[in-house]
């Protein structure tokens, strides 16, 4: 988008990365509406952008691509490598992304009270009663983790953090709310985490939806490659503002006051 | 911030003789896991704390109270306050989990107290919802019958209560369940009584400290009929009676922490919000344990434990 549209974007190219392989292959399969190889731990990647921003003036962007499978390794093993520690301490800024499809950690008296108001099955016969699967941190629900996740941070961080959460396939659920609408109703403890540690984080909650559709579905797939221009499959969402800024969330992180 | 953080797992000295290639160095957490009593003291000392200790006989609801408080915060703000963090997530995701479709169980249920050699706490950092409200910290421990009868037995057990001489309120679950049975309720109510008399007599009970006698699984007195809950008022008479002159600040509540599906569906107010409100009302007992200087010793600890965010509060106290 940069290369090829700065002129529509908040943050504008200044001139090109000294090492592009790694951008271009990415690159690559997201104008091929190909799914983007997922980073894992031996692919952790830095790009590095030579950016201007209109308030902000000439800048180098560093974006560390880190693994998910890092973070979770985060969560049950309670540390975290040096060399992501030293991330979090420099960092001006964290972009936070979640997938819509959140892990619930729906309660069975929900289930139960649920049941009984659509007059269903009694007594929780609905439920299976298998053998009961013992607990573990992978069965904590996504809100928890990302809480949890923050909480790591905010002890590492050297000042006040920055948050850019980014929901990501916004379009699978743009049409129930705005961003922070999606926030309230699916991840309610993290919001009030957000909210009441104003003090130590500010936060800002976009919708993003890079390839704009469902490119596993082979109709919808050709449909967005049958677009003119491949930068309209790009929706930004912020409240009620929609645009195909990618650069919005990181342009929030890195404004001034 | 400068003050002791996250501990770093790395020995540069050590490092600087003997490299270790690409071996990945560390910075450790909290563990995440219900608090022992070290790890509650730590909280206490840096942040203004209300410690809230719930007793009862097996089976009485304490850990179900201590899990639908955390779970009622899952689904937002609660009893007029915010979530605003926890140093033991994990325990109480812990604790929650019979009560989750991954479970994989077909009924709500809570895992037991384990009676271990020191009682376990749960943390929650809370912040009022209303404007310019200032964080606090909560601290909730479930006290095993048998901790307790341990505790009765030996001094060194009772010592290992010591901690628990701070509780800022002191809830006494009389189990609805048995009260609704005929051939079980004169033993819940004795044992409810008995377990107070015991903690006023381990002095446990503080001159500032918040009593209830909560009679918990409201729904099932309920559906025990009128019987039941006349026997849950002549309870209440009896107690009053037994320690209204030993024990100021006492009270007496009815909740339904987790209601039966079919009663909930029929308005029960669980009376949970209203209780927690309360148990975390009182003005803060002890003033003197706010200042007491950083203990050195403890510094490890902590890091693990989370001293920046702690400090932050402490400021705002």
């Amino acid at each position: 988008v940069l290369a090829e549209r700065g002129n529509t974007t908040s943050l504008k190219l200044s001139h090109t990365s000294e090492n592009r392989t790694y951008l271009n292959q990415i690159a690559k399969e997201w104008r091929d509406c190909s799914q983007v190889p997922r980073t894992n731990l031996q692919t952790e990647q830095i790009v590095v952008l030579h950016l201007n921003g209109s308030s902000i003036g000439a800048f180098d962007l560093a974006v560390p691509d880190l693994s998910g499978e890092a973070f979770e390794q985060q969560l049950t093993d309670r540390r975290m490598t040096l060399h992501h520690d030293e991330f979090v301490r420099n960092a001006t800024g964290v972009v936070l992304f979640v997938h819509p499809d959140v892990q619930q950690g729906t309660r069975l008296t929900q289930a139960l009270q649920l049941e009984a108001a659509i007059g269903g099955v009694q007594d929780g016969a609905g439920l299976s009663a298998g053998p009961i699967a013992p607990w573990s941190v992978e069965k904590l629900p996504t809100q928890v983790k990302l809480v949890e996740l923050i909480q790591f941070i905010l002890e590492r961080a050297q000042r006040k953090v920055r948050v850019a959460m980014v929901i990501s396939a916004w379009d699978l659920v743009d049409s129930l709310g705005a961003p922070h609408e999606f926030l309230s109703r699916e991840l309610p403890l993290l919001q009030q985490f957000l909210d009441a540690n104003a003090d130590l984080l500010e936060y800002a909650v976009f919708g993003v939806s890079a390839q704009g559709g469902d490119i596993g579905d082979p109709k919808e797939k050709q449909a967005l490659l049958e677009l003119d221009d491949a930068l309209k499959r790009i929706k930004v969402r912020q409240g009620q503002d929609t645009g195909n800024d990618i650069t919005k969330p990181i342009a929030w992180l890195l404004r001034r006051e | 911030m400068a003050d002791a953080p996250a501990t770093e797992a790395t020995n540069d000295a050590a490092a600087a003789t003997t490299p270790v290639a690409d071996e990945p160095k560390f910075v450790e957490f909290f563990s995440g896991g219900a608090l022992s009593a070290a790890d509650a003291e730590v909280v206490t000392l840096r942040s203004r704390t209300h410690l809230i200790v719930l007793a009862g006989a097996e089976g009485s609801g304490k850990t179900t109270v201590v899990a639908s408080i955390y779970e009622q915060l899952n689904d937002g703000p609660f009893a007029g306050f915010q979530f605003a963090g926890s140093r033991s997530l994990l325990g109480f995701e812990e604790i929650c989990h019979l009560n989750r479709l991954a479970s994989d169980g077909a009924q709500p249920d809570t895992q037991r107290t384990i009676p271990v050699e020191e009682a376990s706490y749960y943390h929650l950092a809370l912040k009022g919802i209303e404007d310019g409200a200032r964080r606090r910290h909560v601290l909730l421990s479930a006290m095993s019958g048998e901790l307790f009868r341990m505790a009765m037995d030996t001094r060194e057990d009772a010592e290992r209560l010591t901690y628990m001489r701070r509780a800022d309120t002191i809830v006494v679950l009389v189990d609805g369940a048995r009260l609704a049975v005929l051939g079980q309720r004169e033993n819940a109510q004795t044992e409810a009584a008995s377990i107070l008399e015991g903690l006023i007599d381990a002095r446990m009970v503080g001159p500032s400290c918040r009593v209830e006698f909560v009679f918990s699984k409201l729904d099932r007195v309920n559906a025990g009929g009128q019987a039941a809950l006349n026997f849950l008022s002549k309870t209440q008479e009896k107690f009053e009676e037994r320690f209204r002159n030993i024990v100021p600040s006492l009270f007496f509540r009815k909740i339904a922490a987790r209601p039966d599906a079919s009663v909930s569906s029929n308005g029960l107010d669980t009376g949970l919000e209203e209780a927690f409100a309360s148990w975390t009302s009182l003005p803060l007992a002890g003033e003197e344990r706010w200042t007491i200087p950083s203990p050195s010793a403890l510094d490890r600890e902590f890091g693990k434990f989370g001293w920046r965010h702690f400090a932050q509060s402490r400021m705002e106290s």
